[in-house]
């Protein structure tokens, strides 16, 4: 190949450059022009044999040529890297794009953390306890009586020797009140048992979150303005209240919280059975023989304690119609609810 | 409860029933108003007045009914109690019951011209035993609704304190306290009281029965219940069967107070013992069943032997009947645990042993038994009260009940008007006996046994003065708590961990099979065994589980089998393990990995999970939680066989620093077990088990360290070894002669394949230098780096490749 014109030379070599379709290609182009034997070099060493007055002008030509090639040709190298110039494109932005795996809480743990922050910002923290209990402690302590039904095997698990499986928060409450002197502020979330067949509704395993507060002066009025601020935040500003008197071994007086319906606003439906109010929670002021029995002086000392079941509140915020979904760990009903924070 | 709205009314002004519903439900006392069932019209009253077999069909009869209008219909009828006589419920053409409308069909090849309707097809009630019938003296051609009396009721739900709310009595009385009213119940009108005659009660053991009292009354007929009553009755949802077995129905109403008659005729002598029952008795009830007693029911005797059992159900040898003339009524109160017990060991639920198990008060046994005398003679022309009888071994005097106005404004919150407390307290019927401006002293009624201390009366005036009328406050800051519980920041750092890790969480109950646990876990030390309930509801939740793997297993099956196969899956959670006597529970987090890493980049290449993945979870938390590396042995035999064996090793999970302890085990799940869960044999399964309460989790304050300011030296070093020899030997061997400014040995390669031998593989490490205070120069690398050559040549057979 003819190598006297700088010129076409380099038209020619710029073609081939921007039509190399692979990293071969280009590599053969590049050694054609530009190799240790290739057109480009021969020519500058055959400038020496030019004219005197001819050689300064064709070695400035060819050493610009090259320049120019070897730009080319890193250019193009970059661009196949790439997937190609347009021309020639198999690039496919469509494609799905690795999907990191998520990781995501269980919405019943989730629930208890929301429940669990609320309560720290209101400065009470969390409180824990066995599972395995002794009737002191899961009755006695709690000043349920000892011909109380829930004290036989008909409601309660039982196992060897004389233990049984908590059937509510509240035995952590006393644990804590014998390893501490008032002001006690603390929430007790974790798993409880009691002998209900498995149903829509109901399960023989479910959690529960019980609160506490004792010092001198808390009253009834401490417990209301605190569980409006709970209802507020949980499940927003505009539900309507309603406390009503109930019964409960460990309080006195004893209430219910009802707020209205979450799903029909307070018109019913099924889900409030038709009377507007769902009930949250039972709660009530600590009761002075729970107190006594922990030592404390129930003429100094007074508190209120609440107990609600975050499966059943779970199940209301997302509208979760049957309990065992939760037990069941289908990934696709615990993807429903992936949110990591 | 259901409790007629008229009935009611009759003893306490009502106002608003729905706005009295609300306030009763805030005082503590559940309840909505139920509006009268609406019956559809064209199902009116009419008197069957032929019933005959069907000439085609053997369960159903051809009734010829009279509605009234002088045209008698023939009506097909299927119950088995159609019979000619009594007046029914009669559907006529063009009726709409929901489901379907009335009209005449041939039935058999007979033509009905209308329907006899039971309850359930009326919407009343789930009882479809039969027809209704009503007593015959009904009109007919009535509307149905007008003649069953069919009203508007309350539907209490008491708690279980409150037995007294168990009565008509007992929620009037509360009904005037929520009213502002007094409330003085209606006293019986009945004769004097004719003595006991030859009758004698003998009662066992007081505390089983504070209180026996019976009322002997003749010259009785079996008869429809007057109007008003069976009315009232169905009303309350009890079916009016006749005068004297309705009587005793209506006073447990009204009164709360269970009544049992006895026929006297079938009475033998005039002895009446109330007794545990002995070794082998038996009693037939009402019911007709035969059942076996044990010494914790109570039985009433007569001078043959048991004729009730007491509190529960009465025995049908001495049934009231329609022959029935002299009545031996028996009122009682019975103790509650006694009650319960007796009702458990028969297998017999009745709504008199709920009462009785709620308590009834002993000292309103006179006035129920007035009551029903009062009823049987005004319905009972001739009748007459012939003997009375009332043993009290165990009266009960109330004690006074002091309360403080300071505990109320201490408790409550609020410090209402004495004036407005003793109010309160008088329309509860409690009794003033001594008073101040500070302090309130009151003997409570007999039936209000609940009341025992100052914070019950403070409780009942708070909810009788208004829960709602307490004015809300916020707690004060200054209680704010100090407890900090190890466990629960473990359990939310395990947790959270795992989150990041990008693995879902799952939650399973606590209680598991216990052969599964035990197949599954092999009984080791570590996978179990679980412990065993004393009363599982179910045998496949017949234990604590003392893993977190087999209930992990179970989750992973049921969501194979529904099509999810691409799994990353955690759990933090208890373990229960017996300590001699007492119970230990340690946490552990579960993980589980099957099928993709990443689900649905299939398309981009995405590749299975492996070994090296697990042990890559397991690796990095153990390092985040514990803040130090894990150390690995393989585990040649033990507990977790089954669950490994051909799927891969397995390998026990230790820190260093206690090489004794072993604090976990990851591995694949083996063939036997993959079998039994029924899974597909190409899903790759791997499961790691942790004990999160080996160590403490590491501290969470770190303190800053000096970034370095020199670069580091970097040289690659690809040795050929035996393929005997562990990379994690060759890795320490280089630590080890790299000298004190080696910072990082990390292996990047790993070949094998020609031109290698077969027996041997290539490993490819990274080796980053650095010094502290310099920059280093190649020869002090160098130097290192020939050191290192010749002591894994020296100790690993190893040559550069």
């Amino acid at each position: 190949m003819s190598a006297s014109d700088p010129r076409a030379t380099r038209d020619t070599a710029l073609a081939e450059i921007e039509t190399a379709a692979s990293d071969d290609a280009l590599e053969q182009v590049r050694l054609t022009y530009l190799g240790r034997k290739g057109i480009v070099p021969l020519a500058l060493r055959s400038v020496a044999s030019l004219a005197p007055d001819e050689r300064r002008a064709a070695g400035q030509a060819w050493n610009e040529v090259r320049r120019e090639l070897e730009e080319s040709v890193e250019a193009r190298r970059v661009a196949l890297s790439d997937g190609g110039t347009a021309a020639t494109a198999t690039f496919d932005p469509t494609l799905p794009g690795r999907r990191p795996r998520l990781g995501y809480p269980h919405v019943l743990k989730r629930t208890l953390e929301d429940l669990v922050s609320i309560f720290r910002d209101l400065g009470f923290s969390v409180a824990d306890g066995p599972e395995v209990e002794t009737p002191q402690y899961n009755f006695t302590a709690l000043n349920i009586p000892e011909d109380h039904p829930t004290r036989d095997d008909h409601d309660s698990f039982f196992l060897d020797p004389g233990l049984l499986l908590r059937t509510q928060m509240s035995p952590v409450q006393i644990r804590v009140m014998e390893r501490m002197r008032p002001p006690v502020r603390v929430v007790s979330p974790g798993r409880v048992y009691r002998r209900d067949a498995f149903d829509a509704s109901h399960s023989p395993f479910f959690f529960q979150m019980e609160g506490l507060y004792v010092d001198r002066d808390v009253t009834l009025g401490d417990l209301k303005g605190t569980l409006r601020i709970f209802v507020d935040r949980f499940f927003g500003e505009s539900l309507r209240m309603r406390f009503r008197g109930s019964y409960f071994p460990f309080t006195e007086p004893s209430l219910e919280l009802d707020i209205s319906c979450t799903v029909c606003g307070g018109s019913g439906c099924a889900v409030c059975k038709h009377s507007g109010w769902v009930e949250i929670l039972g709660c009530g002021m600590v009761h002075p023989n729970v107190l006594r029995g922990v030592g404390y002086d129930p003429d100094e000392v007074s508190g209120w304690a609440f107990g609600m079941g975050p499966d059943r509140i779970a199940m209301l915020r997302h509208r979760i119609p049957d309990i065992r979904h939760l037990y069941e760990n289908d990934v696709r009903f615990l993807r429903q609810f992936a949110r990591t924070r | 409860m259901r409790i007629p709205l008229s009935w009611l009314e009759e003893l306490a002004p009502l106002g608003d029933p729905t706005e009295l519903a609300e306030r009763l439900t805030a005082a503590g006392l559940e309840c909505a108003v139920e509006p009268a069932p609406r019956i559809p019209a064209g199902v009116v009253t009419g008197r069957i007045v032929a019933c005959e077999r069907h000439p085609n069909a053997d369960k159903l009869s051809v009734c010829t009914v009279d509605v009234g209008d002088g045209t008698p219909r023939t009506i097909v009828c299927g119950a088995p109690n159609a019979t000619s006589g009594p007046v029914a419920a009669a559907a006529l053409p063009g009726a709409n019951l929901g489901d379907f409308v009335i009209a005449e069909r041939k039935l058999r090849g007979v033509m009905s011209q209308g329907m006899l309707c039971s309850e359930t097809e009326l919407g009343l009630s789930e009882d479809h035993s039969g027809i209704i019938l009503l007593p015959e003296d009904t009109p007919v051609g009535m509307p149905l609704a007008e003649a069953l009396g069919l009203e508007a009721t309350l539907v209490t739900e008491p708690t279980s304190n409150r037995g007294d709310l168990m009565s008509v009595l007992g929620v009037a009385r509360e009904v005037a306290a929520v009213r502002g009213r007094r409330f003085t119940p209606p006293a019986p009108d009945v004769p004097a009281d004719p003595g006991a005659g030859p009758w004698n009660i003998e009662i066992e053991d007081g505390t089983d029965c504070p209180r026996y009292g019976g009322r002997v009354i003749e010259g009785l007929r079996w008869a429809p219940s007057p109007p008003w009553m069976a009315r009232r009755l169905q009303a309350a949802g009890i079916r009016s069967i006749s005068n004297l077995v309705d009587v005793t129905n209506y006073v447990l109403l009204e009164h709360g107070h269970p009544l049992h008659a006895f026929d006297l005729d079938r009475l033998h002598g005039t002895r009446i013992g109330v007794r545990r029952a002995r070794p082998g008795e038996k009693l037939t009830t009402l019911d007709d069943k035969e059942r076996e007693t044990t010494p914790d029911v109570l039985l009433i005797t007569d001078e043959s032997g048991p004729v009730a059992a007491g509190g529960v159900m009465g025995g049908a040898s001495t049934r009231v009947s329609e022959s029935t003339t002299r009545l031996f009524l028996e009122g009682a109160s019975f103790a509650g645990p006694r009650v319960r017990a007796g009702s458990r060991a028969l297998h017999l639920t009745t709504d008199a042993s709920l009462r009785f198990e709620r308590g009834v008060d002993a000292a309103g046994v006179p006035a129920a038994l007035d009551r029903a005398v009062e009823l049987l003679l005004a319905t009972n022309p001739g009748a007459r009260l012939v003997h009375s009888v009332d043993l009290h071994p165990i009266p009960r005097r109330p004690a006074p009940v002091a309360l403080r106005r300071s505990t109320l404004r201490r408790i409550l919150g609020v410090d209402p008007d004495p004036a407005e407390v003793r109010d309160i307290l008088d329309r509860l019927g409690f009794e003033r006996t001594a008073d101040s401006e500070d302090r309130f002293e009151v003997v409570p009624p007999s039936f209000r046994r609940d009341v025992t201390a100052e914070e019950d009366l403070v409780e009942e005036v708070g909810r009788i003065w208004g829960y709602d009328r307490i004015p809300d406050r916020t707690c004060a800051v200054a209680g704010v708590s100090r407890l900090v519980e190890p466990r629960v920041v473990a359990e939310s750092r395990a947790r959270h961990l795992a989150i990041s890790l990008g693995l879902v969480e799952v939650v399973t109950p606590g209680l598991v099979d216990s052969r599964r646990e035990l197949e599954i876990g092999g009984g080791g030390t570590f996978f179990g065994p679980a412990i065993s309930l004393r009363n599982p509801m179910s045998q496949d939740r017949d234990a604590l589980r003392g893993s977190l793997l087999p209930s992990l297993l179970s989750v992973l099956e049921t969501n194979v089998h529904r099509g999810s196969r691409d799994l990353a899956l955690f759990e933090v959670g208890r373990v229960y393990r017996h300590t001699g006597q007492a119970v230990e529970e340690t946490l552990r987090a579960s993980i589980l990995l099957a099928g993709h890493g990443a689900p649905g980049a299939d398309a981009l290449g995405g590749k299975s999970f492996d070994f090296f993945d697990m042990k890559g979870f397991v690796e990095v938390y153990v390092e985040e939680f514990w803040g130090l590396p894990a150390t690995f042995a393989e585990r040649a035999e033990g507990p977790f066989e089954s669950v490994a064996a051909e799927g891969g090793p397995v390998l026990e999970v230790r820190v260093p620093g206690d090489p004794d302890r072993v604090i976990g085990h990851f591995g694949a799940i083996g063939s036997a077990l993959r079998k039994r869960c029924d899974l597909p044999e190409d899903l790759p399964v791997f499961v790691a088990e942790l004990d999160l309460a080996a160590g403490a989790p590491r501290d969470e304050v770190r303190e800053f360290r000096e970034l370095p300011r020199y670069p580091a030296a970097n040289r690659d070093l690809a040795l050929v070894v035996a393929k005997t020899v562990r990379q994690s030997d060759v890795g320490a061997t280089i630590v080890a002669a790299g000298g004190e400014l080696l910072e990082e040995c990390r292996l990047f390669d790993v070949w094998e394949g020609a031109p290698l031998a077969d027996t041997e593989r290539s490993l490819a490490f990274t080796i980053a230098f650095r010094a502290p205070d310099r920059s280093l120069v190649s020869e002090e690398v160098e130097r290192h780096m020939q050191e290192i050559v010749a002591r894994v040549g020296r100790e690993h057979d190893a040559r550069i490749r």
